[in-house]
């Protein structure tokens, strides 16, 4: 279970490169006093028979490079304040279903050490950022309690509509956390995935996870 | 999978050199009725299309649609291994990510085998109207290489004109000028020698010969070539592709956007 603190962040990983190739010459300019063919034939979208393989290949040579470079796609996504739950992140771009959304990056320790640092951030008052998954046949957490310059532990919850799901990731044989959209995500629309809790006591303390 | 047979592989030879420096990277679309590219070059001025049917090579084979994106000077290099009068053979599996080139040399035990990685371009693709032409000239290739080769001495840009039963190519540069003028001939002898206008409206409109040397490179893949021309349309230049036989495989047309017209606004 994760409840929301409020921290300014300052959201500056990488830039997203994969979208920048484009073309210069197109459009309706001229070169060298020479029409464009383009002025002539209409542009059709080209349907890409691209192999339902090749695309998947693609996406995860994508989740490794961020996996591995530890960024987001930053150009994708800004964060905003959500009036009632701090922190959200709003997706900038159109993302496909089934795409890679970003990472739950934090810290990966076992299940023992994430209970006692439980204890520890209560007592702080810290909110709670822990993801328990199991890989392996062991339990372990994703710690992500640490402001960062990630967006993932900004998403919010909800188990009613969200629009990504949370998937293990395995790159230099150790497990991620990645999202990926259920569902073609708009412009505009905030990033949801549901938290997955299922204590009652933690429901009933945060009526949230069940009405949103 | 795809897997296409041809025992007359400096075919593939010739188209490969007819596009290979007017388009670094395409794509092959093949489906069951054959082989088939378009590109623009890398300027947006001109487009290529080429079409093989499936019926023209020896042994064809296409279980789905693939779309094989690659470097074309790559697969031209590899194509250079092979020998004029090797038979070339083709083959693709449907999820792979390269070609498998076979070159089995005539009459001798000998095969080799080239792989070419295949990419994942996202290309444009233009719709062409099937537009009847002001004028189509068809004329020996040879000599319309040849005209655009002398006339690129003289200028950068090549005035096409045609009216009555000629057609002509004029130039000017800083160093002076120069036409060149045919007239229809009919050599019932020799029908590639022959030059035939037809012409519903004269025309005159201006092109950069940088492209049609290009264009001509696709020379030794037809005794004949045809220009056909519209006003204030693309130039089209095709070639269309026999083999020893005489029967038809296919063609290469370019698409030449004209120059802009110095009168214009």
């Amino acid at each position: 279970m994760k409840t929301k603190s409020r921290k300014k962040e300052n959201c500056n990983g990488r830039n997203n490169t994969t979208n920048s190739s484009l073309c210069n010459n197109c459009g309706n300019g001229v070169k060298n006093g020479n029409h464009l063919i383009t002025e002539y034939f209409p542009t059709l979208s080209r349907t890409r028979r691209v192999t339902a393989k090749a695309l998947a290949a693609e996406q995860e040579k994508l989740i490794t490079y961020y996996v591995a470079n530890q960024c987001d796609p930053i150009d994708s996504f800004y964060v905003v304040d959500i009036k009632g739950k701090g922190k959200g992140v709003i997706s900038a771009t159109q993302i496909p279903k089934g795409h890679f959304v970003c990472e739950y990056a934090g810290d990966l320790i076992k299940k023992s050490e994430a209970q006692e640092r439980e204890k520890m951030y209560e007592l702080e008052g810290k909110g709670c950022y822990m993801y328990y998954f199991t890989w392996g046949g062991i339990h372990w957490c994703v710690d992500a309690t640490e402001p960062s310059s990630r967006i993932g532990r900004l998403i919010n919850h909800s188990r009613k509509s969200p629009n990504c799901k949370t998937r293990l990731f395995i790159h230099c044989n150790k497990p991620h956390l990645i999202f990926t959209a259920l569902r073609d995500i708009q412009p505009k629309e905030e990033i949801l995935y549901d938290y997955g809790e299922n204590d009652k006591t933690a429901i009933e303390a945060h009526p949230w996870l069940n009405t949103t | 999978m795809f897997e296409a047979k041809l025992i007359q592989g400096a075919i593939l030879k010739k188209i490969l050199d007819a596009i290979k420096d007017l388009v670094n990277e395409a794509s092959w679309d093949c489906s069951s009725q054959g082989m088939s590219l378009q590109a623009m070059d890398t300027s947006h001025v001109s487009l290529v299309a080429v079409q093989m049917k499936a019926d023209g090579f020896d042994k064809y084979r296409c279980d789905r649609s693939v779309t094989l994106g690659m470097n074309l000077s790559s697969l031209s290099k590899i194509l250079k291994c092979a020998g004029n009068d090797d038979t070339i053979t083709l083959k693709a599996p449907d999820d792979g990510d390269k070609i498998t080139l076979v070159f089995e040399a005539k009459n001798e035990s000998e095969t080799s085998e080239y792989e070419v990685k295949l990419m994942n371009l996202d290309s444009e693709y233009l719709g062409i109207p099937d537009t009847p032409y002001s004028v189509n000239v068809k004329m020996p290739s040879h000599k319309f290489q040849r005209i655009c080769r002398d006339l690129q001495q003289i200028g950068d840009a090549v005035t096409i004109s045609c009216a009555k039963d000629s057609i002509r190519f004029a130039a000017k540069g800083d160093l002076g000028s120069g036409t060149v003028n045919l007239c229809q001939t009919a050599s019932a002898d020799k029908p590639e020698d022959s030059v035939s206008i037809s012409m519903q409206e004269p025309i005159i409109q201006s092109f950069a010969l940088k492209y049609l040397n290009h264009f001509a490179k696709a020379t030794p893949l037809s005794p004949q070539v045809s220009l056909s021309l519209s006003p204030d349309v693309p130039l089209v230049v095709e070639y269309s592709i026999t083999d020893d036989d005489g029967s038809d495989f296919g063609y290469i047309r370019y698409y030449l956007a004209p120059k802009i017209d110095e009168n214009d606004d």
